[in-house]
């Protein structure tokens, strides 16, 4: 997952739970004070009937209104009592449905929640808050009540508290989201930036450094020890490539010496040609040795460095030809036929003697590799949008095990045959390496003792 | 003609200077750069062999110092680099020719006869033996005065066994010569026996005389008549 998607949803979980825990708060606080409210109200109700309590007359003035009763306290359950405990007055909804409380019990003050039926025939219950007690008047008891009220304007009020509460954090949470994806873009661009820089830097600039927007920061920070990582690695590639010229020089200079000095000895008239055979076969030797330096030093160069490339338009076909020609004397002397199958002018671009090379190796391979009156098919056509050479032998081929390692340097395939036959086990590394530096692919398909044949693919110039 | 060696490995130039000695010039050897640069300045040569990675002043300085003095001596590079920038960076400065290290001596005897015949006063002299001549600058060959038609590879060949008169040259090194050191070598050596045997139905019968002569084991040899 992207650091921003994680930060939005990180963002995005923390606000939601925030959010939820104050409003679950913010909506039993609520409930708590309604409630407290509901009982201050019944409380209230009971004072203010008390207080209509007349001594001259012994009675309840509110009684001499019974309309007034009726209205004002219709939505109440109401029942009062005498000091003789005689009902006196009971509110409609008494007259529904009766309340399982301890009715007769009048003289004990108490609050209590209480299930009502909501009509005679109806199992549906309303739930109710009921305040009972004495009535006083000047420190007599007067009467007694029990007085209830429903919570169903409690809970409407609960209600679309909950519902202002659910969308104003549904609002919050979508703001906060956009928010934090806006933000989160702004903090990671200079990372963005970063990355893009970064991927620039390859082997072929690898002097480039990196561009510090403000040191202070994390990204400053981040950016100036990529830039140290880069210099030391920039330092690394060009020790080493000190390390390879100077060693090719140094192995190179006695080499010389030797073959120098050998080669004159060939014409030494004092010598016995059978020591002079010998001389031949150092004198091989050294050239192998230094043709083996060469391939080294450019193989390794191309891990650090492009190798200078000469590119230009040339046609494909005009070069394997060259190739083709230089080859056939090889070819005949073992009785092998070259046959071009195809040869379609294709123009690439491309470093005529790197190629020359290339087409060379896999030539030079397809005849070594070839028994004795075998045959080579060449082919170099074009496809959609790539140049394509096929070389193809009916030769010993090549084990299916040891397909993917043939392009890694020193492997040999078959290691006696190939040390007899002048190989260095980099022909086809060196193969390799020009493939990729003209971005080329090579593929090979072989059958053991049915013969080998490589295919490669150019792009071809925009 | 006079050839002044510059080469800081003593030992290689002892060798060069051994065989040129033996081939009948006279040397004269340097160290370093500037031992080499005042020698030359100061004394006359018909070539200077110049090694490039020099103690003191390299090759290229060297050369372009001795350039800008208007002096004229032939250049012959030795050099251990192979790439191509080296190689025309070399031409650049002012040398004449290169030669990459290790090198066949043949070649190197190939390389500094042509220079002198180049820069020698009787460009006309020819390179032959017998009644075999090579026209050096035409690339053709003559057997009694009659055109011989050879390949450009064919040519070559003849040309550095020319070159190398009395010399015995090991098929490698003629391979080098003819094909450079790009291709395998080793396949090469065999290519070298099928072009000498070209050359040689070409002009045996012509000639009347069996000129290249081998040496078994070894290679190759045109020996000088007397």
């Amino acid at each position: 997952m992207k650091i921003r998607t994680r930060l939005v949803l990180w963002y995005f979980f923390a606000s939601l739970i925030l959010l939820l825990t104050f409003s679950l708060g913010t909506y039993l606080g609520m409930r708590q004070l309604l409630l407290n409210s509901l009982d201050n109200e019944l409380d209230q109700m009971r004072d203010d009937i008390s207080k209509t309590f007349n001594t001259k007359t012994n009675s309840f003035e509110v009684l001499s209104h019974p309309f007034f009763l009726e209205t004002e306290f219709s939505n109440y359950y109401l029942i009062l009592f005498d000091k003789n405990n005689n009902k006196i007055f009971q509110s409609k909804i008494t007259q529904i449905t009766n309340i399982d409380l301890p009715v007769n019990r009048v003289d004990t003050n108490y609050t209590t929640t209480a299930q009502i039926n909501k009509a005679k025939t109806s199992s549906e219950k309303l739930k109710f808050r009921i305040v009972a007690g004495e009535l006083f008047n000047n420190g007599e008891v007067t009467g007694y009540l029990v007085i209830g009220q429903s919570f169903e304007k409690l809970y409407e009020s609960m209600d679309t508290l909950l519902s202002v509460l659910l969308i104003s954090v549904a609002l919050a949470v979508f703001i906060i989201l956009l928010l934090s994806n806006f933000l989160t873009a702004r903090s990671l661009n200079p990372i963005e930036h970063l990355i893009k820089q970064t991927q620039q830097i390859s082997r072929e600039n690898l002097s480039e450094r990196l561009e510090v927007q403000n040191p202070v920061d994390e990204i400053g920070k981040l950016t100036n020890v990529l830039n140290g990582l880069l210099k030391r690695l920039q330092d690394a590639f060009n020790k080493e490539q000190e390390f390879m010229a100077d060693a090719a020089h140094e192995l190179k200079t006695p080499l010389t010496v030797l073959r120098t000095h050998w080669e004159d000895e060939l014409s030494n008239k004092e010598l016995p040609n059978t020591f002079k055979e010998k001389l031949v076969n150092d004198i091989e030797t050294i050239t192998r040795l230094s043709k083996l330096i060469n391939n080294l030093l450019l193989l390794s160069n191309s891990e650090y460095s492009p190798l200078r490339s000469d590119f230009e338009r040339l046609n494909l076909s005009d070069l394997v030809r060259e190739v083709i020609t230089n080859t056939k004397v090889l070819a005949e002397l073992k009785n092998q036929s070259i046959n071009t199958v195809e040869l379609s002018q294709v123009l690439i671009q491309g470093d005529r003697a790197k190629l020359y090379q290339l087409f060379f190796n896999l030539m030079d391979n397809a005849i070594k590799y070839t028994q004795d009156g075998g045959t080579i098919s060449i082919s170099v056509k074009q496809e959609l949008n790539s140049a394509i050479v096929e070389i193809k032998d009916n030769g010993i081929g090549i084990p299916e095990k040891d397909l993917p390692n043939i392009f890694r340097r020193f492997y040999r395939v078959h290691k006696d045959r190939s040390k007899k036959l002048g190989g260095n086990g980099l022909g086809l590394a060196i193969v390799k390496l020009i493939v990729d530096i003209h971005n080329a692919e090579i593929m090979v398909e072989s059958q053991t003792g049915k013969g080998t044949s490589f295919i490669l693919k150019f792009p071809l110039p925009t | 003609m006079r050839i002044l060696i510059v080469e800081d490995e003593e030992s290689l130039a002892k060798n060069i200077s051994d065989i040129l000695t033996n081939e009948g010039y006279l040397t004269d050897l340097a160290f370093d750069g500037e031992q080499g640069l005042n020698k030359v300045l100061n004394e006359e040569y018909n070539l200077m062999i110049l090694d490039i990675l020099l103690p003191k002043l390299n090759g290229y300085e060297l050369l372009r110092e001795l350039r800008r003095q208007q002096n004229k001596t032939p250049v012959l590079i030795l050099t251990i680099k192979n790439s191509v920038d080296d190689r025309v960076q070399g031409l650049d400065s002012g040398a004449d020719d290169y030669l990459i290290k290790p090198f066949a001596v043949p070649e190197l005897l190939a390389r500094i006869r042509t220079i002198l015949r180049r820069n020698s006063e009787d460009k006309s002299s020819k390179l032959g033996t017998a009644n075999l001549f090579l026209d050096t600058t035409k690339h053709t060959a003559f057997i009694n005065d009659k055109q011989i038609d050879l390949t450009p590879k064919e040519y070559s060949i003849l040309e550095l066994l020319l070159y190398n008169k009395n010399r015995v040259l090991s098929r490698l090194s003629i391979a080098e010569y003819v094909w450079g050191d790009n291709f395998d070598l080793f396949s090469m050596t065999n290519f070298v026996d099928v072009h000498i045997k070209n050359i040689r139905k070409k002009i045996d019968e012509m000639s009347g005389e069996k000129l290249i002569k081998t040496v078994r084991g070894i290679g190759y040899m045109i020996e000088e008549t007397k």
